[in-house]
């Protein structure tokens, strides 16, 4: 199979203390998988180093076929970080010009939009079925059509992979339902390889192909088959008490 | 009523207006939206040493006022991102008072009130020849400048980290701007001094930012309601025998008001369902 991602032997600290340690994961194209693990267990920290934005101290990062240090096709790539969501809501922009910002590498010298990428703007907002809302400000639409045109704004570069932090923070039940609908069909229809981090394990769990648990720097990476994921949350409730999962739902 | 455009001083105060109503609120958006606004207030300041220096050197000072604003600028945005990360305002406030400090220090060197009073409230019948020379050209590659980076400019302050993501060199990009900023402000202090410029920022986007549905709508909208600005207040100040850095933003301020009217009006109008829509509460 093609292996999109390849992490290797990897360890990595901000300060004195690995946040990561030992990493080995390898993530086939067209796989959809979560990253579970209590706050703090490394998990957002991951995904930066996945798209090259940190360095690792030990350890080597592949992501399609190069160093994720050196990798620049940053189109391929679509990333939805955990706090996306946390702009200036007044900020006078319409959904489609934040999804165009997108586009910044496609545009030429001189940064403007020709008619083809508007004509992209406009898929993409079509496949998170927001096509409507292009010139609604965005600071007035509901959180889980801001995530959608979030995720639209991934789409705009066509990416063969995604990784989203924490996507469902916030979202009602409904709105959940709406973003696996979307979120599936551009796996299946796509092929686009998916990655999410969540902490609601029992919502999840229907929905990936691959569980990766993280807890305290080590990572296990098919915790529903190999590791038993029950077996996990035990052992994590018991050492230290950290991970609450949210059955509450 | 023609008059008013026979005198040669009131054409280059009409010309380098212009140029200033145009370029300022254009650069202002984005510095508001950044959370910079009182940059100008500040680089005014430090311009002023500049200006201070020159006069007591006996040179020409617009130029010497530039460098040192581009300058502070550079320096802004270096505290802005290492010292003082999360707090722009403090970085702002640093520099603030050294160009301050600096500037006091060479007033009182230079011993000329008269022509650094000009450059603090800006002055008509100053705008020389030479100042033409410097701000026509300036002006011109800024607001080039500007429509060149304008989707990455728009990028980065919508949101400096995913800018970096997506491959915009916002280091880059930071930087070009500042010195923009920088030049924008020395310029300026010509014609509306250095004391008002921060106004002619603030207002005329602060206007805009009422009435506009766009980003786009928002620069066009900052630069029509700053032409205004200058442009009113250019003919109130020769009629009325007053100082033009007032007027302009008097007329800006008026300006802002019948925004804020229009957007009640718009809203009092609008249905029911967008009321409920524009006031609902965000969850997270
Ligand atoms: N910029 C940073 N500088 C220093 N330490 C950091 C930084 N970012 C994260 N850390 C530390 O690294 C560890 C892992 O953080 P990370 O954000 O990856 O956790 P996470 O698994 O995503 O947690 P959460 O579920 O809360 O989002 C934490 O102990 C955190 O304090
Ligand atoms: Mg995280």
């Amino acid at each position: 199979m093609d292996k999109i991602i390849q992490i290797e032997d990897l360890y990595f600290s901000y300060e004195q203390q690995w946040v990561l340690q030992e990493v080995n994961l390898e993530i086939e194209r067209g796989e959809f998988a979560a990253f579970i693990g209590p706050n703090g267990s490394g998990k957002s920290t991951l995904f930066k180093l996945i798209l090259g934005f940190l360095k690792p101290q030990r350890g080597r990062i592949t992501i399609f076929d190069q160093p994720a240090e050196k990798f620049s096709a940053r189109g391929r790539v679509g990333y939805i970080s955990q706090n996306v969501r946390d702009f200036n809501h007044s900020f006078p922009a319409t959904a489609g010009e934040i999804v165009g910002a997108n586009l910044y590498q496609e545009m030429g010298f001189v940064k403007l939009l020709n008619s083809a990428l508007k004509g992209r703007i406009k898929r993409a907002l079509k496949l998170v079925d927001m096509e409507d809302f292009k010139n609604e400000p965005i600071g007035k639409l509901s959180g889980g059509q801001k995530q959608r045109v979030f995720i639209a704004r991934t789409l705009v570069t066509e990416p063969e992979l995604i990784l989203l932090d924490e996507p469902l923070v916030g979202l009602d039940q409904e709105a959940q339902k709406d973003f696996f609908q979307v979120i599936n069909q551009l796996h299946r229809e796509l092929g686009i390889t998916i990655i999410m981090i969540s902490h609601d394990l029992h919502v999840i769990s229907n929905q990936v192909s691959r569980i990766v648990c993280f807890q305290r720097g080590k990572i296990y990476p098919h915790c529903a088959s190999e590791f038993d994921y029950n077996a996990y949350l035990q052992q994590v409730q018991k050492e230290d008490r950290l991970f609450i999962p949210s059955h509450e739902h | 009523m023609w008059e008013i455009f026979s005198y040669s001083f009131m054409q280059r105060g009409f010309l380098v207006g212009n140029i200033i109503g145009l370029v300022v609120p254009l650069i202002g958006v984005f510095l508001n939206l950044k959370r910079l606004s009182l940059i100008g207030h500040t680089l005014a300041h430090v311009a002023l040493a500049g200006v201070a220096l020159g006069i007591f050197l006996g040179i020409y000072p617009v130029p010497l006022a530039i460098m040192v604003a581009v300058v502070a600028a550079l320096g802004i945005e270096k505290l802005r991102h290492s010292a003082y990360s999360g707090y722009a305002e403090l970085s702002l406030a640093i520099i603030l008072a050294m160009g301050l400090g600096l500037a006091t220090i060479l007033i009182s060197l230079a011993d000329s009130n008269v022509a650094v009073y000009s450059y603090l409230f800006g002055s008509i019948t100053l705008v020389t020849r030479q100042d033409l020379m410097i701000i026509i050209p300036l002006g011109a590659v800024i607001a080039l400048g500007v429509g060149i980076f304008y989707n990455g400019f728009f990028f980065v302050a919508f949101n400096e980290e995913e800018a970096k993501l997506s491959g915009v060199p916002v280091k880059l990009f930071n930087i070009i701007f500042m010195i923009m900023v920088a030049m924008v402000v020395a310029l300026s202090m010509r014609i509306i001094g250095g004391l008002l410029i921060s106004s002619l920022i603030v207002l005329p986007v602060a206007a805009a930012l009422q009435v506009a549905r766009s980003f786009r709508q928002t620069v066009f909208l900052s630069m029509l309601f700053g032409v205004i600005s200058v442009n009113l207040g250019l003919v109130l100040s020769f009629y009325w025998d007053l100082a033009p850095g007032g007027t302009i933003i008097l007329a800006s301020v008026f300006i802002l008001l019948l925004a804020f009217l229009f957007k009640a009006f718009r809203k009092m109008r609008s249905p029911k369902g967008m009321i409920i829509r524009e006031e609902k509460v965000d969850y997270e």
